[in-house]
């Protein structure tokens, strides 16, 4: 079976920050999203996987081999979308697929029949001959995801596909990725309010650079036991409770509001009742719990 | 206060509308526009911040028509759109400040106050001195929601606030604007269900210039009802239904998988009901095939 191992992989940058620290994990054929809050090292992480950036400190080892022993053939079974992609408008689709195929040293022979096929696993077969500059930005999605399937990768890295994609058109993706992981490693990032985010397999949770869980979404949520309490407030009260309590969700009802508050203990605030927890509850939990960590 | 909506058509040139005869009331609250890509919330948002004409159709404020009165709405009015664009060089404060003047806040000191009270509401104080260019993304767009709460506009138009936003920025958006539609209408118009769930007292669907639902998230959640059905199957059984029916969740554990079906008929015989959720219930009034009657 396909492994990617990270090695407490860490990333200095210049003026004494870190961008990542440290991070430990096996990856096996699965879909797994990685989460967490703006500025935490997701990018960072995903480009230190796709070889485009130098680890300062640990090993990545792809079947047990370091991968920058080998890089070459490491990357020969990677796919990568970068979080910007750009693309020239001026290009078919068909064209661009050729011209990345060439960057990918794919024998010339192949690009025909591999285009063919990358371009019907996501749809895009009947826009193939047309400039990208008309394209939707669901389309272009799709073929930035094609490019990165060229080279039939074991391993997938999205940097956050599924921004600007409408329901339906994300709902799509999921399913098609969910289909892919079966035998491959995939590593996306995401927002944790990422429509159909339940479609992931595991998910990697980063708090400034450092990780702060890894597993199914239902242990994540499964952690939250009698830790997350609800209690309807006017609201005008939000500021309040937000200043002294970890505030985890905030529901708009008529007039007033629902403030969920994550916490081992009971709030001391009247009427306030535990709750069944959701994903939302868990993340600002354990976010908060490293910031605490970080400030003693 | 409330603005109504009446029969609201965009046509543009080459002859697409983006528009048909949309019509709805709105008063006080949270008000979350979904649909689509290109289902035509931009334009709706566009003309209720005038800045596009509709074709045929009428908005009044309060039982004041709006027609050539623009005026009216636009010191009502405070709007987000898709992009904003900044000037890299000038500070967050700075450009509030500017911001303010065009919004005719010409006393320096009651301006400072707006701005210091945005500033606050939005958290980017630390940062009020720093230019633009140095703001992350979840930064800029925080300003971009603070310019637009300037002078406390009764109207607040937000064209996907929450994107690029992590889940604490969006938590304290979210109770920000709760305080914001106790005085005020606020207007959310985004592409993603999650981020509106619990954040909207109105939910509006648009589809191709359409209006098919007007009401609470809730009535939406359960068009779906009796639709949804979750199943253990192997990856045998998965390929199977992938083929016949409408997939809506897939988790896979060692060698199984948990299926989410949206079907009108008990897919299989090991399927069991499920309890639908806000997007189901949204998939079931786009894709006619479910019998939600509209």
């Amino acid at each position: 079976m396909l492994t990617l191992e990270l090695a407490g992989i860490s990333k200095f940058y210049k003026a004494a920050s870190w961008g990542l620290r440290n991070v430990s994990t096996t990856l096996t054929p699965g879909l797994f999203t990685l989460i967490g809050p703006n500025g935490s090292g997701k990018t960072t992480l995903l480009r230190l996987l796709a070889g485009i950036l130098q680890l300062s400190a640990g090993k990545v080892l792809f079947n047990g081999q370091d991968i920058s022993k080998d890089h070459s053939k490491y990357k020969e079974k990677l796919g990568y979308l970068p979080q910007e992609f750009g693309f020239y408008p001026e290009m078919t689709g068909r064209d661009f697929l050729y011209y990345i195929a060439r960057l990918k040293d794919i024998p010339t022979k192949l690009y025909p029949t591999r285009v063919e096929e990358v371009a019907q696993c996501v749809g895009v077969t009947s826009f193939l001959d047309r400039r990208i500059g008309g394209w939707s930005v669901g389309l272009r999605q799709r073929l930035g995801i094609a490019q990165a399937l060229l080279n039939d990768p074991d391993i997938l890295i999205l940097d956050e596909p599924m921004v600007g994609l409408d329901l339906e058109e994300k709902l799509f993706f999921w399913n098609y990725l969910s289909q892919l992981s079966k035998e491959r490693i995939i590593l996306l990032s995401s927002n944790i309010l990422s429509d159909f985010i339940t479609y992931s397999d595991g998910v990697l949770l980063l708090v400034k650079g450092e990780l702060g869980f890894g597993g199914g979404i239902q242990e994540l949520i499964d952690l939250m036991q009698d830790k997350v309490w609800v209690v309807e407030v006017p609201a005008e009260m939000r500021r309040e409770l937000v200043c002294k309590w970890t505030v985890s969700g905030i529901d708009i009802l008529n007039r007033s509001c629902r403030i969920r508050i994550v916490s081992d203990s009971i709030p001391d605030i009247l009427g306030i009742q535990l709750t069944e927890p959701r994903l939302e509850d868990a993340y600002t939990y354990i976010v908060n719990q490293k910031d605490l960590s970080k400030k003693e | 206060m409330l603005l109504q909506i009446t029969n609201l058509m965009k046509r543009y040139k080459g002859n697409i509308t983006a528009l048909h005869g949309v019509s709805c009331s709105l008063s006080k609250g949270i008000v979350g526009i979904i649909g689509p890509n290109a289902a035509g919330k931009t334009t709706l948002l566009k003309i209720l911040a005038s800045l596009e004409e509709p074709t045929v159709g009428e908005i009044s404020l309060d039982g004041l028509s709006i027609g050539k009165n623009k005026q009216i709405l636009r010191s009502s009015i405070g709007y987000l759109p898709q992009e904003f664009g900044f000037h890299k060089c000038i500070t967050g404060e700075a450009m509030l400040d500017y911001i303010a003047v065009l919004r005719g806040i010409y006393d320096k000191k009651i301006r400072q106050h707006a701005v210091d009270e945005v500033l606050e509401s939005v958290h980017l104080k630390g940062v009020r001195q720093l230019n633009i260019g140095e703001y992350s993304f979840g930064m800029k767009r925080r300003l971009g929601i603070a310019q637009a709460l300037l002078g406390k506009p009764r109207i607040l138009i937000l064209d996907e606030p929450m994107e690029g936003l992590d889940p604490g920025e969006s938590i304290r958006l979210r109770g920000l604007l709760g305080e914001v539609a106790n005085e005020s209408l606020v207007i959310i118009a985004t592409h993603s269900l999650t981020n509106i769930e619990f954040a909207c007292n109105t939910l509006l669907v648009l589809r191709q210039g359409h209006m098919l639902y007007e009401g609470v998230p809730e009535k939406l959640t359960e068009l779906a009802d009796g639709l949804v059905w979750q199943i253990n199957a192997d990856f045998q059984q998965l390929e199977q239904l992938k083929t016949a029916f409408k997939i809506v969740g897939v988790q896979q554990k060692d060698g199984q998988a948990i299926v989410r079906v949206l079907s009108s008929q008990k897919p299989s015989g090991n399927a069991v009901a499920a309890k639908a959720r806000l997007e189901e219930g949204y998939l079931a009034l786009l894709n006619s095939e479910y019998g939600v009657n509209i």
